[in-house]
């Protein structure tokens, strides 16, 4: 009896050790990706407010129309209440945009690429737009149905980069030596990068499709590997004043982290004016967004926007 | 017997045994065993050959004897003394060699066989004498014995000192395999020097072990105690693989939920009383400090408030805050650090005063009981002390959000010396509607003059303790009317709830009281809300932060608003053309300005 409990505890001891173990040497890869991610970043700022004002009547209309931001949203059968949120909210705001599902799904329209490995789906994603769309549009955003992007933020933030230098912008994180940009927050590439990337996306060596060897990565860090390939590197996208622009978290996650840093004091504000994207929101949470972004607000407080972008016709939830 | 009175099923753990293993016991060196055997000992043809051996066979168990080989092996689990002990007992071995049994293999196995059945072996095998084959001569019921010691490899070997060999047991032919088991186990034994086993009480079982052990053992004891050990062990690696199973499966519950980063949806709060009830209050998301969004004044460069400050000026209004001393950090403060400095003139109304926050003391008690009296007394003490400040005077609760620029602009179009009331209308109980309390309503100057009087003439009484429904009835009796709050397309702008609660279809059950309540036709879902609503309730202070970001900062570039609230109160008279070029001439004045 003594002896089988023995060998029991010891038995229990042994497991809780050995998966302490594995968790712990997983998860120090990961952190010890996200630690240190601070001055080593390329960054890249928002236009400045008094710039935009000086342009001229024409010159807004042109930039207005010639900013056209292409969404690709990937999405899972199981996430079928993320992404009608999604459908039902933000992604009304691109100029176009597509959901590429790893499966069809009868109740919405989508691109399917038949298969559920994410990076497998980021390629395919990447390679049909590449090829249907490379001549319409200048930029292209990619988002999981968690996120929650104000299109017209991201318009303002691209005014006026040149979309054939090769950008590949959101929020980055550095892990090692690789930045890459969190899929979290959404990604954005000009069509420069976007052509450079299906161009290294044929090479199986530089990019392949089952990259690392005992870990599977990350398809954002798989991105971002392919894309140095290229000469595509990273960069942080921020506000005048520096505040990350893409957030990979929601609102009132981002004001409960910066207040349970500093408790008993006054903080900054936590987040940009002009943020572009918030995440890990529940489809509720979405509709609670939208209503907030895009239609409460106060009398009386009016804005000199450079550029004009109207309601999308047939809805009226925006 | 006394091993069978054993308490539990578990055979007794008996020290000292460690070179013995089940492995080491289930496979007996067989190959030895059955050279051995072949090269020293005859089997015999099968059957009990000789009278001994049938002798010893009517002392077996009926039902041990009648099970086939293989479920012998499986052995019992009884409590049996250790292999070692009972040579010990019995003084059978270890040195006794002599008293083995080294006679010739028939007669002395034989006659050994009768005076302690099953234990010969011992001394005979030390000897590395044919005892083995006195054994095999036996007959049949010994069968296999152990291989002679002789053969070292072999687990039996080195007689040092166990001596003891299991069992010739007086199993027919049949029963060999088992009989080869003991002798492994005897051989496993046999490799070192025999020791006095500590017999460890675990549980009745070795006792009556120990008291066996005394006895001349029938053969099939020894046979069930090798079995017992082998199980034993058997046991223990299980025990050890589940023990282990588990505790890997545990630290992984345990790491999975402390690493995942879910996303976390707010409770459903869901409040069952229209009155106002705040016990419900979680402290999850009681946040210590707070945060100023306004230190960000670079990014408001570009906006132009000249509007909103016309308005300020115009439309004078005094705000009140119900809160309490228990309250103060934990939801007033967040109050006062959002909208309320963007009333003219705030003032938190307490039942005791505290001159750091400040709260102005009303000398009431608290409780929900107390909600109507502390009413009536923060109305006077405003009357009293502020009403030339003022143009209208707005209650909220410390969990109330209050965007003042549209509250100033719905009240743009009324004048303060009517005697008129705004809130979120109910229907039930009063004619007229009343508001309700939580949502928060701001009486005109008029309408608080008549309050205040028609306590002193007693026209209104603190008739209950309903704060919103005592009013309202009160409102009714003094003739103050119950204002329309909605905005130009007839959306509410004074909610009892948070947003979510009011944009999500189907939160709110279909059953709950505020379906029946709602004055006008409740709307769920984008509907149900004006883009310039007033106030929300039940707000938590993550959330009152959440709302002033989402309402004074964050707001998307260049976007053309869907509503624009100075059209004419018949906004679908006009075509959407229209509409939009009335906004881009408003926004063309403004620059002018």
């Amino acid at each position: 009896m003594i002896s089988e409990s023995s060998s029991f505890v010891k038995g229990v001891v042994l497991g809780g050790a050995f998966c302490m173990l594995v968790t712990l040497l997983g998860h120090i890869k990961v952190g010890h990706g996200t630690k240190a991610h601070h001055h080593e970043h390329h960054h890249i700022q928002a236009p400045n407010k008094e710039d935009v004002l000086n342009l001229s009547e024409g010159e807004r209309v042109e930039l207005s129309k010639s900013i056209r931001v292409y969404c690709i949203i990937l999405v899972k059968p199981k996430d079928l209440g993320h992404w009608a949120a999604v459908k039902e909210t933000w992604s009304k705001h691109c100029d176009k945009v597509e959901f590429y599902s790893s499966e069809n799904v009868k109740v919405f329209d989508s691109v399917a690429l038949n298969t559920n490995d994410l990076w497998v789906m980021m390629r395919k994603a990447y390679k049909i737009t590449y090829e249907r769309y490379k001549d319409e549009f200048s930029w292209f955003f990619l988002a999981y149905p968690t996120t929650f992007a104000i299109i017209e933020n991201l318009k303002y933030f691209l005014l006026k980069k040149d979309p054939s230098q090769p950008f590949y912008i959101g929020h980055t994180v550095k892990s090692g030596d690789l930045e890459y940009v969190d899929g979290e927050g959404g990604i954005v590439l000009s069509i420069e990068s976007l052509t450079r990337l299906s161009r290294v996306l044929e090479d199986s060596d530089k990019c392949p499709e089952q990259g690392g060897m005992i870990w599977k990565l990350a398809e954002d860090k798989q991105l971002a590997i392919c894309l140095k390939y290229t000469g595509v590197f990273a960069e942080n996208a921020e506000d005048a004043e520096g505040k990350d622009v893409f957030n990979t978290k929601s609102v009132g996650a981002l004001i409960k982290e910066a207040m349970s840093t500093h408790p008993q004091q006054v903080v900054d504000g936590c987040c940009s004016d002009m943020a572009i994207t918030f995440s890990g929101l529940a489809p509720n949470h979405m509709h609670v967004m939208m209503y907030g972004v895009y239609r409460l607000r106060p009398y009386g407080h009016t804005y000199n926007d450079a550029l004009v972008f109207l309601p999308p016709a047939g809805s009226d939830n925006d | 017997m006394a091993f069978w009175k054993c308490r539990g099923s578990r055979p007794a753990e008996v020290k000292g045994q460690r070179g013995w293993k089940a492995a080491e016991l289930r496979s007996p060196a067989r190959a030895h065993d059955t050279a051995a055997f072949s090269q020293d000992r005859r089997r015999p043809a099968g059957g009990l050959p000789t009278r001994q051996a049938r002798a010893l066979l009517a002392a077996w168990p009926d039902d041990v004897a009648a099970l086939p080989a293989g479920k012998r092996r499986g052995g019992r689990k009884d409590g049996f003394p250790s292999p070692r002990e009972i040579p010990a007992a019995w003084g059978v071995q270890s040195g006794g060699g002599g008293r083995g049994p080294p006679a010739p293999p028939t007669d002395g196995g034989g006659g050994r066989a009768r005076a302690r059945p099953g234990w010969t072996e011992p001394a005979a095998t030390r000897r590395g004498s044919p005892g083995g084959q006195g054994l095999n001569a036996r007959a049949g019921e010994a069968g296999e014995g152990p291989a002679p010691r002789r053969s070292p490899p072999n687990e039996l070997g080195g007689g040092a000192g166990r001596g003891w060999s299991p069992s010739p047991l007086g199993p027919p032919a049949g029963v060999r395999s088992a009989g080869q088991r003991d002798g492994a186990a005897g051989g496993g034994v046999g490799r070192r020097v025999w020791r006095r086993p500590r017999l460890r009480a675990a549980n009745g079982c070795l006792r009556a072990a120990r008291l066996s052990a005394r006895r001349p053992p029938a053969g099939r004891r020894v046979y069930y105690l090798q079995e017992m050990a082998s199980s034993k062990s058997l046991m223990n690696l299980l025990t050890f693989t589940f023990g282990s199973a588990i505790g890997f499966f545990i630290c992984y519950l345990l790491f999975s939920i402390i690493l995942e980063e879910e996303v976390k949806i707010q409770p459903h709060i869901l409040h069952n009383d229209p009155h106002g009830q705040h016990s419900a209050d979680s402290d999850n998301n009681q946040l210590q400090g707070q945060m100023n969004f306004n230190a960000d004044s670079g990014q408001h460069k570009d906006e132009n408030k000249n509007i909103a400050e016309g308005l300020y000026q115009k439309v004078k209004i005094l705000c009140w805050v119900m809160t309490g001393p228990q309250n103060l950090e934990k939801k007033a403060k967040h109050v006062k650090a959002t909208w309320a400095q963007r009333c003219n003139k705030i003032l938190f109304m307490s039942s005791e005063e505290n001159k750091d926050f400040p709260t102005v003391g009303l000398e009431t008690k608290e409780g929900r009981d107390q909600l109507y009296w502390k009413t009536i007394k923060a109305f006077q003490y405003v009357y009293d002390h502020y009403f030339d400040d003022a143009d209208w005077f707005m209650k909220a609760d410390d969990d109330t959000y209050v965007i003042l620029d549209n509250l100033r602009w719905l009240l743009s179009k009324y004048s303060p010396e009517q005697p008129i009331y705004f809130g979120r209308r109910f229907k039930p109980y009063v004619k007229q509607g009343y508001m309700s309390g939580g949502a928060g309503y701001v009486l005109s100057k008029e309408a608080l003059k008549r309050f205040v009087a028609a306590f002193k003439t007693n026209k209104c009484s603190h008739s209950s303790s309903i704060e919103d429904l005592a009013l309202g009835k009160c409102m009714e009796i003094i003739n103050v009317e119950a204002g329309d709050s909605r905005d130009t397309s007839g959306r509410e702008t004074f909610h009892p709830f948070v947003p979510e609660h009011h944009l999500i279809r189907g939160y709110l059950p279909k059953t709950f009281w505020y379906w029946n309540y709602n004055y006008y036709p409740a709307v769920e879902g984008p509907g149900c809300c004006s883009d310039l609503a007033v106030s929300f309730h039940y707000v938590d202070s993550v959330t009152m932060y959440h709302l002033e970001y989402l309402i004074y900062h964050l707001r998307p570039y260049g976007y053309l608003y869907r509503y624009n609230p100075d059209l004419a109160k018949n906004p679908e008279e006009q075509s959407k053309d229209e509409a939009l070029e009335d906004n881009q001439k408003l926004k063309q004045k403004i620059i002018e300005n």
